[in-house]
């Protein structure tokens, strides 16, 4: 993101009131809550529709989306459009499973996504390898987390604050609040983060405007005199990776593990639709308005390398403070919000990491008798090992097998099969399943490691899941084998009402 | 509660098959490699339409929403009319 011209003291300022306002929520929230899973990974099932919005927003944007996508859209022009369909097409992903899912989960008390595959599968096979596949995106989502908030924190403090110090105070901060809170304060801390990102990206947004001068019709009359190929239909092999992108993206970003269970905390089936209606809109007004800031990018500062066009948001930032006192302000406001929305994106990735650590592995295999309160205290103290561990890869990335840090989609995207799929087509077996999610994992891993994004456009998480698809229907068509393959036996997906 | 009132997104075909279409109506693979075309305020004419598409999908989506899916909102909601009065 690079130094903020105009961060330092006052970014310092805005940081500390953030943390003190999550530290606040979180001591406040925590005060005489149930010590049991579900108030404190689920909220007690009790969300109402303004803080599911909000949680379920922040789950869905981080601070990424404001300081990775501008560059993107700067390099790729017009079809980075397609992040802006891409979040809304996650709505249909929720579609896809979340209506059914939603009863199943009031009527059996899930508190994970792997409580579903087990009311469902019965197999302990296949539970593990969706634990493991979970704890691995989760894990590397919150990875990427970690480094994007240091280089912000970095950023807007003007090296005030250096990157180390700065990461390991606000996931103090995190960790204080999400202990004390769980899914209660980190939502709640969703609203006032999610608020402050709006505001800063809207006035970014205006401020570049402002910057050029123009209307955006003129803007988009010199894009195209002056940057054709930015404005221009891409490759037919483009189009195809267009597509693919917003398939994977949809289903993946649905099937997250903390996506899953903010379906299993609404108050209501009511409240969790007025909570997705507006999140249909949202794209709009988020990576739309940061899609745009790339593009006014390109006007204001065109012939950027790649490495450079990494720090467009900052660079846009600055001349933007420079407008007047108002803007200096929203500036600063927008960099402690991407902090903030960092942290919420962060704290939600942990929250899911500890229950299906405690719940999913330490109660199923390791202690079974584990009353809930040690499950609670294991996921509590595994969390915080976790983000340690993974603040010291950050620092320290190594120097081979990096790639593997990155999935995430790639392998969350073949639950697909055994979350959707499952919950409508009773013959659908274990076993199949369990070889499809490894085999569509290991395809779509492999192509990361090989340096294979894509295969004519396709992306691997979406070949993995096609080779997925394809050996959980043909092998749930054979003739069973075994009694332990119960899949097809377990007809309680079927909802009645 | 009445069968009839029971709707579930993922049941209707015709629901996906209009997701799709106005998918595939945004992605300009219908257009060769460069074009760039009529402009209308200053914008291509292609780009406008992925814009329209990404529009309409979040209009499909909020119908969707709010006529597809029901599966137990009714009978949530009569528990809850039925608790606050047994509150009052």
């Amino acid at each position: 993101m690079g130094e903020l011209a105009f961060g330092g003291a006052a970014g310092v300022v805005v940081l500390v009131a953030y943390a003190a306002i999550m530290l606040l929520i979180g001591y406040f929230v925590g005060r005489g809550g149930r010590d049991d899973l579900k108030s404190h990974y689920l909220a007690g099932g009790n969300l109402g529709v303004i803080v599911l919005f909000f949680t379920l927003y922040a789950t869905q944007y981080s601070g990424n989306t404001v300081i990775g996508y501008p560059p993107q859209a700067y390099r790729e022009g017009f079809p980075w459009w397609q992040s802006v369909t891409f979040f809304t097409l996650i709505i249909a992903g929720y579609l896809l499973f979340a209506p059914r899912m939603y009863v199943l989960a009031k009527k059996h008390s899930f508190v994970t996504p792997v409580d579903w595959l087990r009311h469902r599968f019965d197999s302990r096979g296949l539970s593990l390898l969706a634990t493991f596949l979970m704890l691995w995106g989760l894990a590397n989502y919150l990875l990427e987390q970690l480094i994007a908030m240091g280089h912000a924190i970095a950023g807007l403090t003007g090296e005030t604050v250096p990157y180390q110090l700065g990461v390991l105070a606000f996931v103090c901060v995190m960790l204080v609040y999400s202990w004390s809170g769980g899914m209660r304060a980190v939502a709640l801390t969703d609203v006032m983060q999610g608020v402050a990102l709006l505001i800063g990206v809207v006035s970014l947004l205006v401020g570049a405007f402002v910057l050029t001068g123009e209307s955006p019709s003129d803007t988009a009359r010199y894009l195209v005199a002056n940057e054709p190929e930015v404005m221009a239909v891409p490759s037919l092999r483009g189009s195809i990776n267009w597509l693919s992108m917003m398939l994977m993206v949809a289903i993946g970003i649905a099937l997250y593990p903390h996506a899953i269970q903010r379906v299993f905390a609404a108050r209501s089936e009511r409240t969790l639709k007025r909570s997705l209606l507006p999140m249909v809109w949202m794209p709009l007004i988020t990576a739309g308005v940061v899609w745009c800031i790339g593009m006014v990018g390109i006007r204001l500062f065109p012939g950027l390398s790649d490495s450079e066009s990494e720090r467009l948001v900052g660079m846009i930032a600055n001349e933007v403070a420079g407008l007047n006192v108002v803007f200096y302000v929203a500036m600063i406001l927008l960099f402690g919000g991407v902090v903030a929305a960092i942290v919420s994106t962060a704290d939600s990735a942990l929250l899911s990491l500890s229950s299906i650590v405690s719940r999913d592995f330490y109660a199923r295999h390791v202690r079974p008798d584990a009353s809930e309160h040690r499950q609670l205290l294991v996921g509590k103290l595994v969390g915080g090992v976790v983000v340690f561990g993974l603040l010291l890869l950050a620092w320290n990335p190594p120097g081979t097998l990096v790639n593997i840090f990155v999935l995430k989609i790639e392998l969350l995207i073949q639950l697909a099969p055994a979350f959707v799929l499952g919950m409508y087509w009773l013959r659908l077996r274990a076993r199949p399943v369990c070889w499809g999610m490894g085999a569509g994992a290991a395809l779509a891993g492999g192509m990361t490691l090989a340096g294979t994004e894509t295969i004519y456009g396709v992306h691997g998480g979406m070949a993995g899941l096609l080779l997925n698809l394809v050996i959980c229907v043909v092998g749930s068509l054979l003739p069973s084998r075994g009694p332990d393959d119960v899949g097809e036996t377990n007809s309680s997906a079927r909802v009645r009402t | 509660m009445d069968p009839s009132r029971v709707r579930e997104p993922v049941r209707n075909p015709r629901i996906w098959v209009g997701i799709g279409v106005i998918l595939l109506a945004g992605i300009p693979w219908y257009l060769p490699e460069g074009t760039i075309g009529p402009t209308v305020l200053g914008m291509p004419l292609w780009t406008l339409v992925a814009i329209g598409s990404s529009v309409s999908l979040c209009a499909y989506l909020s119908w969707v929403l709010t006529h597809h899916w029901n599966l137990v909102e009714d009978a949530e909601e009569a528990d809850a009319a039925e608790d606050s009065e047994g509150r009052c």
